[in-house]
């Protein structure tokens, strides 16, 4: 294996707190209802055709794409629709969602998705339009974080070659594991995945970017791609963000994408592990995107779990199974510590983007009041994209954006790494997405 | 002697650039002024808000000036300060109804609960990025406050978790409608007291659940209106300000208080008579 | 939807660091404690009454100020006392207690709170003091007292005042090594060069500065007087000497890299050290006052928000590549 790679600017190491790497991927039991947002993507929002108290069945459409940036939503179970909700979502947002009464109500879910025929495919009798249309059809969308359908990731217009193909096995978000149990347990699926992904842009090579701390997750996914000489594994030094897209695109290619760009601007195209599989999943067993392996930990579970729950099951409904203590929850994220959204709701659903529920009490949060900036310098320091974040968040506070400063503020990604090392506690990422709100809103 | 020539030196040099500049500037960008736009800025209240859509005062007056017409008004003139500009340049003075702002919502902490305890920057919009709502309502206020931050004259105030505006000191100026996210602002005509305090579009049986006082959409007040002024749609009534003449006997039938007379009750509710 | 206590809803990231300001300042004064022993061994008593004095009257003071006029000044915070502890090593230990108060007002008032408090100033608060001292009391301010003496009555100049009045045959006789332990005359915090340097390699292990202020401006001095020392050395003094002597080393350290009055990004740090160093010599060359760190600091902190803002650093994806 070549050195470690890494991408140049910025970074922070936050403690891993990765305690559930080394618990096997299990099932949960189906809830008495699910709650399925019908909108778990980034784009045009979904049009609901499931009809109320109709009957349906583990993989109908509940929602319907609207256009070629929307996904669909499927139905987990069999079951009936009972109505439909607005429901608070785990980021926050307040969306409908279609409530479901499962027919198999505490069965264990893995033998629902042990009944999924298992098909032989032959990849080479699609068309690259097939494989497309099959992956929007399945509902896939971009499993990391973001939810933006995949399809439309993998539809880079001719102008712009792809030549290099990624799949984010990164994972460097504190506590999350799902991905690097995805990689050790499922590491021929997810190759049979990527050779789908690979016919699409011609055979091109394919690095498998994984964070170094996990090397047994390295050696299988070697392992598993051994028989194809342009899948490659690249071990990366453990830095956060290096999930970050345009990150490991500089590390494993050293190309940086331009300001206000995407990755096909450099030829890349990026696809996160779980994703990879979910394609997988809409091949080989033509089954949607309804479930998602969710790490959850925290300082209020008991047992740690990197488990597969039908995609709309409440969080409410895990306490019993992970003894979480309901009372003394102070802090839901759904995803990691860095990135990962509050909720405010204990009866928020799981969705295609929960990638770790994490459970904190009290003693997890401290609330920090805002200080002076002292310029100390960290926050531009340890910035991935290397933004002068103290004087950005300072203007912005003073509601004095400029044109120049403008461009800057949407280039941040979010990675919350300025804040993580602010010593006067200042709200960086949360100035900065108050600015980017204040441009969107001015636009 | 260097030393303290230094810092003055520095100082004078500073101030020399910077006059020179300014001195260009104005030589560069002056240019010859309509005195009658002095005039017109003047006469406007000065309040530099920028609620007529231009760069303050001044721009608003050239653009005035220079169109030869009075088709945007000053939201904060009162209508007689527009008739003496109206007067002064000669043309038609715009429509001068004031109009004030009023809040479409009664969610105090006594009518709906807090779901959430928030610990980020105290800033309307700042929440939207992290929840939708943050009362069991999610049409309600938020009562953090970006409203109040905008408005010149101050003219608002958070009690309760809700906004309180002050009529009297209340101009028109719209710059609070726009810095709401949960656009629960709405300009009514000054006087014209009879507000649905209510924004809350869920059928009856939710927004009771959600909030002591909201709008459940029962129809009784469009029953009782006589002048045709009050209208349920989507479950929230809505009053035509036109046609209201204040007789307010839809706060009397309304179930859920959810029609509020602003600054107090003129006539005597029903029951006490 | 009820839930019996309330969720903590708030912005990631869930975690911080457990770096803070005050741990910053108070490690930055800690970090003083080995130059300030030194000083103590050289000139008694009177330093720690310099030190405890100057550092309880700019905290006094800025509690005063958040007292009446602004409740959400910290005044412990740790940047009052750095700035008291600091001005002490700016002054002559011997100097009297109101001229100590003098100078913490001027910090604090002048150097600090007109900018609108921490974090706002552009210039090294405990510097504008010492300058201002300097100015206001310029005999006062020169007069030294001598390593080992007892009391305020011996004085005299610093090795600088000396090269200056008396010409390059008065430090003829110095030896660099005695400059560098700090057994010359001088402010608290000129002396002992070696002292101070192991409080800066302290704080650059902890990241709280970072080379290149130091290393640029102790380099540019070094350079400079370097070449005027072989061009002419009848003349001038070596690099050495300078080197030691005049508080460079305290400027260097611990006031050109005060993160609130210095550039934030590479190339401002570069041109700003190198800048400090250049002023340094050209006034102590040059110039009528024998010490040039204070004004080379003061004039380059002015030009902070220039460097920060012509000289940033380079964004991600901003030059474009195939
Ligand atoms: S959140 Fe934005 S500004 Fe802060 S470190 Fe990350 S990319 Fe930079
Ligand atoms: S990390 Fe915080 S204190 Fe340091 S420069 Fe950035 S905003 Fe200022
Ligand atoms: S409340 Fe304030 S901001 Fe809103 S219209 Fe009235 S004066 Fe303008
Ligand atoms: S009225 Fe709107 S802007 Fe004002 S406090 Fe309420 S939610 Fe915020």
């Amino acid at each position: 294996m070549s050195l470690l790679k890494t991408f140049n600017r910025g970074g922070i190491h936050p403690p891993e707190e990765k305690h559930s790497a080394n618990e096997p991927i299990t099932y949960g039991t189906i809830p008495v209802q699910l709650m399925i947002p019908v909108n778990q993507h980034i784009g045009k929002p979904t049009e609901v055709v499931a009809e109320r108290r109709a009957a349906v069945k583990r993989g109908e459409i509940l929602a319907k794409s609207t256009g070629f940036v929307s996904s669909n939503v499927h139905s987990p179970v069999d079951g009936v629709v009972q109505k439909i909700v607005k429901f608070p979502l785990l980021g926050g947002q307040i969306s409908d969602c279609v409530v479901i009464k499962p027919a198999n109500i505490g069965e264990n879910f893995k033998d629902i998705i042990d009944a999924d025929t298992l098909n032989e495919v032959n990849i080479e009798g699609f068309s690259k339009d097939e494989i497309k249309s099959k992956i929007d059809e399945a509902g896939i969308v971009g499993m990391g974080g973001a939810g933006f359908p995949t399809h439309v990731k993998l539809s880079p217009p001719a102008e712009k070659p792809i030549d290099q193909l990624i799949i984010n096995g990164a994972e460097c978000e504190p506590y999350i594991t799902s991905d690097h149990r995805l990689m050790l347990q499922k590491s021929d699926e997810m190759v049979k995945g990527i050779r789908i992904l690979q016919k699409l842009f011609d055979d091109i090579p394919v690095t498998i970017g994984i964070e170094n701390n996990k090397p047994d997750a390295v050696k299988s996914m070697t392992e598993a791609t051994a028989p194809y000489k342009n899948i490659t594994v690249q071990a990366l030094q453990v830095k956060y963000p290096q999930g970050g897209e345009k990150q490991l695109i500089e590390s494993i290619t050293g190309r940086e994408v331009p300001s206000k760009g995407l990755p096909m601007d450099v030829g890349v195209v990026v696809q996160n592990v779980a994703t990879v599989v979910a394609v997988y999943d809409a091949f080989y067993y033509k089954r949607p995107l309804t479930e998602r392996v969710t790490t959850i930990s925290g300082n209020l579970v008991d047992k740690l779990v990197n488990i597969v729950y039908p995609m709309g099951t409440p969080v409410s409904h895990l306490f019993e199974p992970h003894g979480i203590d309901r009372e003394k929850i102070r802090l839901l994220l759904g995803g990691g510590p860095m990135m990962g959204r509050t909720a405010f709701s204990l009866e928020s659903p799981i969705g295609k983007t929960t990638s770790a529920l994490l459970f904190f009490d009290d003693s997890a949060y401290e609330a920090r009041e805002e200080n002076p900036c002292i310029r100390c310098g960290n926050c531009i320091d340890v910035c991935p994209m290397g933004l002068p974040v103290a004087q950005l968040t300072e203007i912005i506070q003073a509601n004095n954006i400029s044109t120049s400063s403008k461009e800057d503020i949407l280039d941040c990604i979010e990675c919350g790494s300025c804040s993580y090392v602010c010593p006067a506690d200042r709200r960086l990422v949360e100035w900065i997405r108050i600015g980017k709100n204040i441009i969107r809103r001015e636009k | 002697m260097f030393e303290i020539l230094l810092p003055g030196l520095i100082l004078g040099g500073f101030a020399l650039i910077s006059s020179t500049g300014l001195f260009f500037a104005s030589k560069k960008f002056y240019v010859e002024e309509d005195p009658r736009i002095e005039k017109v800025v003047d006469m406007l209240p000065g309040a530099n808000c920028g609620a007529c859509g231009f760069a303050g005062c001044q721009a608003y007056a050239e653009n005035a000036i220079h169109k030869m017409s009075l088709e945007t008004t000053c939201p904060v003139a009162t209508e007689e300060e527009m008739f003496q500009i109206s007067e002064f340049m000669g043309v038609d003075s715009g429509s001068g109804i004031k109009m004030v702002s009023s809040l479409m919502c009664n969610g105090t902490d006594a009518n709906t609960q807090h779901i959430a305890e928030y610990h980020g920057i105290e800033d309307c919009w700042a929440y939207t990025l992290i929840a939708d709502a943050n009362k069991a309502c999610a049409f309600a206020c938020l009562g953090l406050g970006s409203c109040v931050t905008v408005c010149p004259f101050d003219a608002m105030k958070i009690e309760n978790s809700i906004v309180i505006i002050d009529e009297e000191k209340c101009t028109g100026c719209t710059l609070c409608i726009d810095s709401c996210p949960k656009y629960i602002l709405h300009m009514r005509p000054a006087g014209k007291t009879v507000t649905v305090t209510c924004f809350n579009t869920d059928n009856g049986a939710m927004a009771k659940k959600a909030c002591n006082v909201a709008c459940i959409g029962c129809m009784k007040c469009e029953k009782v209106c006589e002048d045709d002024a009050i209208h349920v749609n989507d479950f929230l009534a809505k009053i035509d300000y036109d046609k209201c003449t204040l007789c307010e006997k839809c706060v009397d039938v309304c179930p859920t208080d959810a029609i509020q007379v602003m600054g107090g009750r003129v006539h005597v509710a029903a029951e006490n008579v | 939807m009820e839930n019996k206590h309330l969720l903590i809803l708030d912005s990631s990231p869930h975690g911080r660091l457990t770096d803070s300001t005050k741990k910053i300042m108070y490690t930055v004064t800690l970090s003083l404690i080995p130059a300030l022993a030194v000083a103590y061994w050289f000139f008694g008593w009177s330093v720690i009454r310099t030190v405890v004095l100057t550092s309880i009257f700019t905290v006094g003071i800025e509690w005063l100020i958040a007292k009446v006029f602004d409740d959400k000044i910290d005044a412990f915070d740790g940047s009052a006392l750095l700035t008291g502890v600091l001005l002490a090593m700016n002054l002559p230990s011997n100097s009297p207690w109101w001229m100590l108060f003098i100078g913490a007002l001027v910090a604090v008032v002048l150097g600090k709170q007109v900018f609108g408090g921490l974090g706002q100033n552009i210039f090294n608060p405990a510097l504008v003091a010492r300058v201002f001292l300097l100015i206001s009391f310029p005999v006062a301010m020169t007069s030294w007292p001598k390593p080992g003496a007892l009391s305020d009555a011996v004085t005299g100049a610093t090795p600088l005042g000396m090269l200056k009045t008396e010409g390059i045959g008065a430090i003829a006789k110095m030896d660099v090594m005695n400059l560098a332990m700090g057994n010359m005359g001088g402010s608290l915090g000129e002396i002992s060069a070696l002292a101070l340097l192991l409080g800066g390699i302290y704080l650059f292990i902890k990241k709280y500065i970072t080379w290149e202020i130091p290393v640029l401006f102790i380099g540019t001095v070094f350079v400079m007087t370097g070449i005027f020392w072989l061009a002419d050395p009848a003349k001038f003094a070596n690099p050495a000497f300078h080197l030691f002597t005049g508080g460079l080393i305290l400027g260097a350290l611990y006031m050109a890299t005060d993160m609130v009055t210095s550039p934030l990004s590479f190339k401002g740090k570069l041109i700003f050290g190198f800048g400090c160093g250049f002023f340094t010599v050209i006034i102590r060359l040059f110039g009528s006052y024998p010490e040039g760190v204070s004004f080379a600091i003061l004039l380059m902190n002015a030009v902070v928000p220039l460097l920060d803002r012509y000289f940033p650093d380079k964004k991600f994806g901003v030059v474009k590549n195939g």
